[in-house]
Formats: structure tokens, C-alpha cells, sequence
């Protein structure tokens, strides 16, 4: 059990670095991977997803006010999800490996989708009058709803979920 | 990697669990008539917490306040997410009802008593190190309570669920 634990530390803390020193690199692929997905939506078809360092900024040619989404607080679930691997027995053995750069694409789609519902929730919410023409009540609070789950709950129970499934500990 | 139809079953229960009881604390009358209460009860746990380590702190509802900073426990930081996330892994579980039950129980007392040094420490952090407050806030802190659930469970499933789930079958 100490030995699993301080290989989940040693994990969690390549997570805090990798996440730390890597967003503004990972922001440039996240933003290129979620710009179709954004744009699925009509109302956000113009979004142009421009990575700034730590966040994504939303600019358009088009009459869609900008946004600023930070991109950082959708994806410090890695920081669990190399804790978690890390902890596994045998971490460096190739079926561990496998299991976490399936996990790890797993954990990537859904930062797209996460980052989709933080825009969405942007701009059905906080962005005044273009709000309220573009997005009703119920909307808005879904949007609202989802954001808080993915933010609060969701990013670890996608982590979980994906460890759990793909290492050893789910044979008990 | 096909998945075996208990692990579905796991997590397709555990994500429903998940959200449902997080909708539950959300709702309005939870928020006002437990969620808030609570969070004051945690408030004032963790401001004496902090007296008894030689801080001088006042709480006032949510807010623990020094002579040179203060901090305000809102949702988030109450301790509630990864209570609802250890409840929903373990209720969603196969093992006998009264274990889950029991386990749920004990891993939010461990976990809350757990966010009772989490508050004090990020007090600790805003007053004497505030470049790292934002970081230890978000990121540590979130992860550290989300990885001391994970790891409840795990150690709920080997020691207590598993044997009774073998027995039972």
C-alpha cells in the first residue's frame, strides 16, 4: 500500500508538471480538436477557438462577441489520471501503458466536450443581450447545469471511470 | 478490450448515481435547508482548527477571516462532490446493500474530516504563500479530495466488498 501510494504521488506530481508547464502546448491541440465540435452549433458556427497561453479565447468575423474560456480549470483531471495509472501495479509494464493512452484519448474527448459546455454555457449566460436573443431560459440553465456537473464532478468520474475499467483493479 | 457486463452495468449505474446525486445537492432547497448549514457547521470546525494552531480567526457563516486575509467556503469547497462521488462508486457496486451503505457512511465522514484541514490549510496557503492560492485551490486540493475517494474505494472493495460479493455469489 506505501509503495502504491507514493506512486500515485510520483504520478499526481508529472500530472501538476505536465499540466503546469504543457497547458498553453495542449491548449493549441484542444482548441483545433473542439472547433468542429463547437461549431456543430449554428449559433457558434463563425467561433474561431485562438489558444492564449492558459486559456481559450473565442473570436468570430462575425457579430459573436468574444469570449474567454480558461482552458486550464477543464483539464487538470490528467493530474488524477497519471496518479491514478501511476499507482497500478507494474506502471511501466506495456498493458499498463496501453491502458492509459486509451484512457488518456478517453480523458481527451472529453475535454472537448468539456470545453464545448463551458462555451455554450458562456455564451447562453454571460454575454448580455446576445444571451438572451440567442438561447431561452431552459438553455441557459441546462447549459448552466452541465457546466457545473463536468467542472465539479464529471472530469474525476470520467477519470475514474476510465482507470477503473481499463487496470487490473476492476478484476476484484 | 471488451467490457464484461458487470463492468458496464458499474459504470453505467455509477454515472447515473453521479449525477443524480449532485443534482440533488444543487436543488434549491437542499442548497438553502442543508448544503448552506453544512457548510457553516465545516466554517466553523475549520476556523477553530486554525485558533487552536495559534491563528487568530474569526467566522462569521462561510467566511473565515484573519488580520490578513480570509477565505469564503462555498460549493466546491464544502467536500460534498467527492462525498457524492465515493457514494455513487460504492452504491453502485455489487456487494451486499449493508456494506455499500456502511462504506458510503464512513468514507464521507473520513472525507469531510479530511476537508476540515483542507480549508484550514488553504487559509494557511492564501496568508503565507497567496501566488499559490489559485493553484493549491483548483487544482491540488480538488485532486487530492477526488484521489482520497478513489482511494477509499479501492480499499472498501478489497478489504469489505469483494470478499462479501465472492461469498455471496
Amino acid at each position: 500500500m506505501l509503495r502504491r501510494g507514493l506512486s500515485f504521488v510520483a504520478g499526481a506530481a508529472l500530472g501538476v508538471a505536465l499540466w503546469w508547464f504543457f497547458t498553453p502546448q495542449y491548449n493549441r491541440l484542444f482548441a483545433l480538436a473542439s472547433t468542429p465540435l463547437v461549431r456543430i452549433d449554428r449559433r457558434l458556427s463563425a467561433a474561431v477557438l485562438v489558444p492564449q497561453e492558459r486559456a481559450i479565447f473565442i473570436t468570430s468575423s462575425t457579430a459573436l462577441p468574444t469570449a474567454t474560456i480558461p482552458a486550464d480549470q477543464l483539464t487538470y483531471n490528467v493530474i488524477l489520471l497519471l496518479g491514478l495509472f501511476a499507482a497500478n501495479a507494474r506502471p511501466f509494464s506495456v498493458r499498463n501503458l496501453r491502458a492509459l493512452a486509451i484512457a488518456a484519448t478517453i480523458v481527451f474527448a472529453f475535454h472537448c466536450i468539456g470545453l464545448l459546455i463551458s462555451i455554450e454555457s458562456t455564451y447562453a449566460l454571460r454575454q448580455g443581450e446576445w444571451s438572451s436573443a440567442h438561447y431561452g431560459d431552459a438553455a441557459g440553465h441546462f447549459w448552466l447545469t452541465a457546466e457545473l456537473v463536468y467542472r465539479t464532478v464529471g472530469m474525476f468520474g470520467v477519470v475514474f471511470g476510465s482507470w477503473w475499467t481499463l487496470s487490473r483493479e476492476s478484476q476484484l | 478490450m471488451p467490457l464484461a457486463p458487470r463492468q458496464t452495468r458499474f459504470l453505467i449505474t455509477f454515472a447515473l448515481l453521479l449525477t443524480a446525486f449532485y443534482a440533488i445537492v444543487t436543488l434549491d432547497a437542499v442548497d438553502a435547508h442543508v448544503v448552506v448549514p453544512f457548510t457553516r457547521g465545516l466554517t466553523a470546525v475549520s476556523g477553530a482548527l486554525l485558533n487552536a494552531i495559534g491563528q487568530h480567526v474569526n467566522v462569521v457563516g462561510t467566511v473565515i477571516a484573519g488580520p490578513r486575509f480570509a477565505v469564503d467556503v462555498r460549493g466546491g469547497c464544502n467536500g460534498l462532490e467527492a462525498v457524492v462521488f465515493v457514494a455513487a462508486a460504492m452504491l453502485s457496486f455489487a456487494a451486499p446493500w449493508r456494506t455499500r451503505i456502511i462504506g458510503a457512511i464512513a468514507a464521507a465522514l473520513i472525507l469531510e474530516a479530511i476537508n476540515v484541514i483542507r480549508v484550514a490549510s488553504l487559509y494557511l496557503i492564501g496568508l503565507y504563500h497567496r501566488s499559490l492560492f489559485e493553484t493549491f485551490h483548483l487544482a491540488i486540493w480538488q485532486t487530492a479530495m477526488f484521489a482520497i475517494a478513489v482511494l477509499l474505494f479501492v480499499v472498501w472493495v478489497s478489504k469489505f466488498a469483494a470478499p462479501n460479493a465472492a461469498t455471496r455469489t
